[in-house]
This record gives structure tokens, sequence and C-alpha cells, in this order.
């Protein structure tokens, strides 16, 4: 509570900056974070922002109806344990250098892929994650599994015991003066729609996460009292920075491959406009891969029903 | 071939609308329960609802935006019409439906469905099938861009070209339907479609005897095939209900359309502002097959 205090206080404290450095530092502007939330809230409409209401505390340099962005009673059917084949004590967390040197944030967004490259058809953790088309394409396969899973799990009357497990989040996502990103705060309800102690809340962080950067706060912008667990965004600047490149480069070379393609084809009248696009990624669709990487935080919580983030 | 499409997107139908006697109170004149419209083919009927309800809003028994009791939708010679399909579309149905359809000049001047008459009918409960006209201004714009969100899965694989629009862009592609801004239409369009399409989305509509259409919509794979409408002739026809190639006219955006046409081209120059191509398939009635090409 002490810290969750004084990052309230630092958030009071840390002056606005609107200049736009989001892909050089992975931090975003708060009208880039209004930006993003537009985008987010038109084209996928499960997020929408808060509505006024003399309940929020509303902070100045946002509008008054785009303080933050919300999702209520996401499903979240199992614990954040549940969701990885732990391998044991060969896994190694490193420790975040405070430069955020790429290596550590990549093992940081990469830990649960290691998990989920542990499957059952024999992956070793050993397997660097090296492109995230395959990463993604390695969770795309832990999704299917676990859907089968689950199948054979109803199959044999786990039914009942499903149900119990059953829980609801409304996530929300605020901007951070203090470290210029978004932040995340999630809370949570039982299946009766009892609300959740932050100890049951931690249970759907996953474990590698837990520890580290899930705190236990008040929501900071209602005036009621209302107990989250927040994401701490400390190293999310990093995070994004990495990611962020990874779009950049593995959009380049989808380009580069498709161009290719019409080479050899003939230029076809259709993709005379792909000149004109950018291989960076837009900043609008910056809570997109943001989200992605909330995944990984929070993998039995299934609020990401966006896009592929690259 | 911006120029056949242009032509398309500037395409119009002259449209009577007539306004049920139920709408309006006691007394009201004759003349304005009949609105007479010229509709670009491009579009869809309930965009002009507004239109409608601002020419008879002094006469109204009561107020259709509010009234959540009552459902409204449109019929052609009592048979229920969605307004979901584009009005060019509806056109070569009705048109079918009505054994006047003919592509040949000759008969285009002495016996052709020369408007679109609609009636705006009024009751407790919808007909099967048909989608409520709401009042919600964005009910028309929400049902179109998830009609793009189809076609662009179809197509690609995947939903993620139409849903990386920025906010802008999104609104300025439903615009360029509104405004018929053609240009806006085709440089958004265009970021939507692909040259190496993995499927393409093609809805059949038949006429059947009962009045009713059948809509079908099958899958027809691109990947390393180029096929002509022949080559898919089993997937336009329908085999059960005994619909025979020899036996019907394959029209698409008013034209009759020979069986060997690639798909590709067909597609990539007639498809329609909500991303499909739609063909209907009108019975030959003795003998009167026009004989016209593209």
């Amino acid at each position: 509570m002490i810290r969750s205090t004084l990052s309230s206080w630092r958030e009071y404290l840390t002056p606005i900056t609107h200049k736009s450095t989001f892909l050089t530092t992975g931090q975003i502007t708060p009208e880039e974070f209004v930006q993003a939330g537009d985008y987010l809230c038109h084209m996928f409409p499960t997020w929408k922002w808060n509505e006024e209401s003399s309940d929020i505390s509303y902070r100045d340099f946002l509008p008054k109806n785009k303080q933050f962005l919300i999702i209520r009673k996401v499903p979240c059917d199992k614990r954040a344990e549940q969701c990885v084949e732990v391998e044991g004590p060969d896994v190694i967390m490193k420790g975040f250098a405070e430069d955020g040197d790429e290596d550590d944030v990549l093992e940081y967004i990469g830990s649960e892929t290691e998990h989920v490259q542990s499957t059952p058809a024999g992956g070793t953790k050993d397997s660097s994650i090296d492109d995230i088309d395959e990463l993604i394409q390695d969770m795309e396969i832990k999704e299917e599994d676990e859907n089968d899973d689950t199948e054979e799990f109803n199959a044999k009357g786990g039914l009942a015991k499903d149900m119990a497990q059953e829980r609801y989040y409304d996530l929300y996502i605020a901007y951070s003066t203090s470290y210029r990103v978004p932040k995340m705060y999630i809370v949570g309800f039982n299946s009766n729609g009892s609300p959740l102690s932050p100890e049951q809340m931690f249970e759907d962080i996953s474990a590698d996460y837990r520890t580290k950067t899930a705190t236990i706060e008040k929501l900071p912008f209602y005036k009621n009292s209302v107990l989250s667990v927040s994401i701490h965004p400390c190293k999310h600047a990093n995070v994004m920075k990495i990611l962020l490149d990874k779009v950049r480069v593995v959009r380049q070379r989808r380009r580069k491959e498709l161009q290719e393609e019409q080479e050899l084809d003939g230029v076809g009248d259709w993709e005379d406009l792909q000149d004109d696009i950018d291989d960076s990624l837009r900043v609008d669709q910056y809570l997109i891969v943001f989200l992605k990487f909330i995944t990984s935080v929070t993998p039995s919580i299934q609020h990401d029903y966006t896009m592929e983030g690259w | 071939m911006n120029d056949i499409k242009q032509l398309l997107w500037n395409g119009e139908l002259n449209v009577l609308v007539s306004i049920d006697p139920s709408f309006l109170m006691k007394g009201s004149p004759r003349e304005i329960a009949v609105l007479r419209i010229r509709v670009p083919r491009e579009t869809y009927l309930v965009n002009y609802m507004p239109l409608i309800w601002n020419k008879i809003k002094s006469f109204l028994s009561f107020d259709p935006l509010t009234d959540s009791e009552k459902y409204f939708w449109f019929e052609h010679n009592k048979t229920p019409i969605p307004w979901n399909y584009p009005v060019g579309v509806l056109f070569d149905c009705l048109a079918g439906k009505s054994a006047t359809f003919t592509t040949s000049f000759e008969n285009q001047v002495k016996d052709v469905l020369t408007f679109l008459r609609i009636h705006l009918v009024m009751g407790d409960s919808l007909p099967p099938t048909i989608i409520p006209i709401a009042s919600s201004k964005t009910q028309a714009e929400k049902f179109w861009f998830h009609q793009w969100k189809q076609v662009c899965f179809i197509l690609n694989g995947s939903s993620k070209a139409i849903m990386s629009l920025s906010v802008n862009e999104a609104r300025k592609f439903w615009g360029s339907v509104i405004t018929r801004n053609f240009q806006d239409f085709i440089e958004i369009s265009n970021k939507i479609s692909s040259s190496r399409p993995r499927h393409i989305p093609l809805i059949i509509q038949t006429s059947r005897t009962s009045g009713t259409f059948r809509i079908s919509q099958p899958t027809i794979s691109m990947t390393g095939v180029n096929p002509t409408l022949k080559d898919i002739e089993g997937d336009i026809l329908d085999v059960k209900e005994g619909i025979n190639g020899n036996d019907v006219m394959v029209i698409c955006q008013g034209i009759e359309i020979p069986w060997h046409m690639l798909l590709y081209d067909l597609y990539s120059k007639l498809r329609s502002f909500d991303g499909f191509l739609y063909i209907t398939l009108v019975p030959i009635k003795g003998g009167d097959k026009a004989s016209s090409e593209l």
C-alpha cells in the first residue's frame, strides 16, 4: 500500500509531455492514448471509454469522456497456472536491468511463450523465440490444444468444476503519467458476482509476473474505493519498444515477400496502393499490441478479441 | 477497370415508394403517400428512411422513431423485400421475378420494368428473414461494415486489412457511399482487396415460383485456379431445385453475363459496394434469352 501511495504521488507530480516518441521509446503522449483508445473502441467495441460521471476523479489533460477505457465481464474460466505447463526449477527468470536490455525484455514477454513451447508434442523450453510469427503460430496451436483438452475434460464430467472456476473481470486501461504508457487494472468477480479478494485475483496473474509487476491498489480514477490489481507499468515502454520494432521488421519482410510475388505474377491493379503503407505500427494501433502483451501477463482472462498485432 | 467501376457507381434506378395508409392520419393528402426518388444501384433502401420520414412527418399517426412496438419493412407485390441488399441487386431480382428482365434493347423499350415499386408497410411482427428497420442512424453503416469484414476474411483469410483502417478511413469509407465519392471509395476498398484472393465472396440469388428468393453463398476457392462461371456451374445452380444452366440467365449488375467469363475478372469489375459479387439467376421465358455479352 505504501508503494501504491508513492506511485499515486508520482503520477500526480510527473509533468505531462506532448512530444511523440512512441516508435523510439515505446511511450505515448496523452493525445496518442486518446487516439489509440478511439481506434480500439471504434473497431472493437467490446472496449468503451468511460462515461462522464460524478464518481470519477478527472485528470484535466484528458477529455472527461476519455479518462480511461473499460471492458466489463470478461470471462476467466481457469487459473493462470492451468494455462501453462510449468517446467519446474529449470525455468530461470532474469531480473531486469534498469536500462531495459532487449534480451531481458524479450525474456519478460517471452516467458509465457517458453511455457507454450513446452507442448506435449515434445517441444523444449530451450527453443528460442526469434520470430513473432512463430510465437503467434505456437500460441494458436496451444489454443487449439487447449480447446481439445477442454472438450475432453467436459466429456468426462468436468463441467460442474469448470463452472465453479468461472470468474469475470472488469478491465480498465488508464494513462500513466509517470511512465507515459497505458496502465492496466483488473477487478475480478466470482461466478456469483461477488468481488474477488486481491489474493484471488493474483491467481489469474501469470506466476512470472505475480510478484514482480502486480500491485494491489484502489482504482485511482474513481472517487469510490474499488480494490484492483494493477500491472505495474515500469517496463511497459521497453516491452512496447521491442514489440514495435518487431512489428516493423515483420511487416517489412511481408511487404518484400508480397512485392516479390507480384513481380513473379505481374503487378495487379489492386496492389498499387501498397507503396504508401508505412511498415511501422500506427500509433492508433498501439493498444492492440499492448493487449497482446497484457495477455501474457493474464493468460486466462479472455479479453483480447481484437486482431493479430503484427 | 476503374471506368467500369465508375459506370456501376453512377448507375441509378427510379424507385417509387408508396407508404401504407396505416402510417398516416385520416384525411392526409393522397400525394403525400407516394415518393418518387432516383436511387443509386450501389446503396441501401434504408438509407432513404430519413427522407421518407421527413416527407410524411407532418401526417404521421405515430412517431416511428420512438414507437418500439411497431415494425417496418418494404414489400414488392406484397412480398417482403430485405433492405440489406444493394438496391441494384433487389432490382435485378424483382425484375427477373416479374419476367420482364432483359438486356436486349428492343425488349427494353417495349416491355421492361422501368422503375422499382416498393411499398413501406408496418405490423406488430416482422416477416421471417427480414431485418427490422431500426431508428438508429448507424444501422446501415454497421451492417455494411460487417459485410466488408466478411468480404475481407473471405478474400484474405483474415479481417486484419479492414480492421487496420484508421477511424478516419473507416468513416471516410462509409462517407463515400453516402456522398457518392467514387475516388474515396476506390481508395479505401482497394486496401481491403487482394490481387491473389483465397476465395471469392459470392452470393447467388434465385427467384422461386412461390415469390420468395433462395439465397446461397457458395465457397469458391481461388487457390491455384482461375475458374470461369462454367467451371463453377455446380456451385451456382441449385441442383436440388432442378435448375439447369440452359434455363437461366446469369445477371450481375443488371448485365447478362456469359458463362465463359472468368470469375475473378467478374468480381474485380462488378462487385457491389458491400464487397460481395451478387449473381442473380433469372429464368429464361420462351426464348426471350438475350444475346448481349459484356
